[in-house]
């Protein structure tokens, strides 16, 4: 009997370490999947859970904070998951939260997401329900994706085109190909610096003229606030118009006039034609104005003797003596 | 034809003779006088002088496990899974066998060549004659012994094993304990590690029974010792081997997968 102590003794070590590390393992998974301590049940409504399954995990902004407890189909619309979230955690669960439906990785597991709402909503109560936001149905993408190819195939026959057009462009090869075309852009922009700044010094002087009309009193501003300047401007435009239609009619009756007289001339009928051409009347007229040269000398001699008699000699120098009088008022 | 009758009827001969012995085995292990210390020094001598073979073992599977299978994960991107992977193949199906089949190797033949030399030598019989139940003693003790023990040993060595995997996925990477232990728990589920330590014992009960039922019924002098170690380790591989099928065939349908 004594002998075996130690033998038992070992036995024991050994077989307490085998189940120790059994245990333990069990522990960690009882665990990681809440099976210990107190549990806070929390539903979701699901239109479809796609694959979701019991022990599946229950993530809130991107912790693992329970598991999926059970899922009942309800209707064919319709599938209820209850959902066992940590107690302590389960404050932080809104009821505004918003749960979906997630995959652990590319191909993982799946995972219900709880994604938080607007804040200042309260906690949620036992057993209370939270919305459900679908999941991406996989054959909705891929219908989008479809029609998404069939639009990118086409833009690239598209661009195929356009590109072929370009390359077999002569004119904008040429355009390309120009050497002299860079140095002419430089000019041209240097130009366009230029005139610029030209630009920019005539605003600068336009604002100096405008701030120093804005600061006169009697500025152009008042001039144009002055409201009768328009009715002015009006009436003398319509005045102006007036003017132009009469000097328009006035142009006619003299172009018909000078046509009539020019038609006279060239045709050899009326009067004017036969003083112009008649040289015997001519010189009639020639000798009656000789006539009333001689006639205006005589004529003025009679008044400078007429100056002289005693009968208007003061009434001439009353005249001369006023003529005086409005000179050294002008001066 | 003549050939394969014979190997057939012996086929079927040892199933009855096998069968016969396990009910034997039934009736006798909750009799009367039980022989626990019997049964103890059985323990420390199927289980604690095994678990060296069976540490060094699983430690060696998991490093090699975790060696071999990085690069066709890394060829895939998925490294980062390999502590995942190894934990599960290791404690659904890996671990619990390849122990099995150490503890057919070195148990089933230690239990068959040990009775098979008692009966031979003529100490079964007389321990019947002292009015010893040698059935009680010898068999039912060692088949109780090995239906514990294996279940612990394959903890044992499905722990150690876990270990070489850590070590394997830092000799190329640097992980954290934390983290690989955190990826071993997370790919885990009961229904991985339940069914897989169920399983241990029915391998356990079967490597004692057949290592007993050869020995005990050995025949043909110390050539029959040889044989019956031989075919104790043989049987008991085929039947760890078979009652795997079976356990997987019912953890599937019980839909534990």
């Amino acid at each position: 009997m004594q002998d075996r102590t130690p033998q038992n003794i070992k036995l024991g070590i050994f077989v307490l370490l085998g189940l120790a590390s059994l245990v333990t393992l069990l522990y960690f998974m009882g665990a990681q999947k809440n099976l210990f301590g107190k549990q806070f049940p929390v539903e979701v409504v699901f239109r479809n859970v796609s694959g979701l399954r019991v022990g599946n995990n229950v993530r809130l902004g991107g912790i693992n904070i329970g598991t999926v407890r059970k899922i009942v189909l309800e209707a064919d619309t319709a599938v209820r998951v209850t959902l066992t979230v940590d107690h302590e955690l389960a404050p932080l669960i809104k009821t505004n939260d918003v749960a979906s439906l997630g995959t652990d990785g590319l191909m993982g597991n799946r995972v219900v997401n709880i994604e938080p709402g607007p804040s200042g909503a309260p906690s949620i109560a036992p057993n209370g329900v939270l919305a459900a936001r679908e999941a991406l149905d996989m054959d909705a993408m891929m219908r989008t994706l479809d029609i998404t190819n069939r639009n990118f195939a086409r833009m690239s026959e598209d661009l195929v085109q356009t590109v072929q057009r370009i390359n077999n462009s002569e004119a904008l090869w040429a355009v390309l190909e120009d050497e002299q075309l860079p140095a002419h852009i430089r000019a041209t922009v240097r130009n366009i610096q230029s005139a610029s700044q030209k630009a920019d010094l005539l605003v600068a002087d336009i604002q100096t003229v405008i701030r120093e009309v804005a600061s006169s009193e009697q500025g152009i501003i008042a001039l144009m606030k002055d409201s009768t300047l328009m009715t002015d401007l009006h009436a003398a435009s319509g005045r102006l118009r007036r003017v132009t239609e009469q000097a328009d009619s006035l142009g006619a009756t003299l172009q018909r006039a000078a046509t009539s007289l020019s038609t006279d001339l060239a045709e050899g009928e009326g009067p004017l034609n036969a003083i112009l051409r008649d040289s015997s009347l001519t010189r009639s007229v020639q000798r009656s104005l000789s006539n009333v040269e001689k006639g205006t000398d005589a004529f003025n001699l009679n008044m400078e003797a007429l100056k002289s008699h005693f009968l208007f000699r003061g009434y001439f120098r009353r005249l001369e003596k006023e003529a005086r009088k409005q000179a050294e008022i002008k001066e | 034809m003549k050939l394969q009758f014979p190997s057939y009827r012996l086929i079927l001969e040892e199933l009855g003779g096998l069968a016969r012995f396990t009910g034997q085995f039934f009736r006798n292990w909750a009799a009367p006088r039980m022989e626990i210390q019997e049964f103890f020094r059985q323990c420390y001598m199927i289980g604690y002088r095994s678990v060296g073979l069976v540490a060094i073992t699983g430690f060696i599977l998991g490093l090699v496990m975790t060696i071999q299978s990085r690069p066709t994960m890394a060829r895939f991107g998925a490294e980062s899974w390999i502590p995942s992977m190894v934990a599960i193949s290791i404690i659904r199906e890996i671990g619990p066998v390849i122990t099995a089949l150490i503890c057919a190797g070195k148990i089933g033949s230690g239990i068959g060549a040990e009775l098979g030399s008692m009966k031979v030598t003529e100490q079964i019989d007389a321990m019947e004659v002292s009015g010893t139940n040698p059935f009680k003693y010898l068999v039912v003790t060692r088949v109780w012994a090995t239906t514990l023990m294996v279940p612990v040993l394959v903890c044992c060595s499905d722990t150690i094993a876990i270990w070489g995997s850590y070590l394997a996925v830092n000799m190329k990477n640097e992980t954290s304990l934390a983290l690989f232990s955190q990826q071993v728990v997370d790919s885990l589920s009961f229904s991985d590690v339940l069914p897989a330590f169920i399983k241990t014992f029915f391998f356990g009960f079967a490597i004692g029974i057949v290592g007993c039922y050869k020995g005990y019924t050995s025949s043909k002098g110390t050539e029959g010792v040889g044989l019956a170690a031989n075919s104790a380790v043989v049987m008991a591989s085929l039947l760890v081997f078979v009652l795997d099928l079976l356990a997987a065939q019912v953890t599937d349908t019980l839909g534990l997968n």
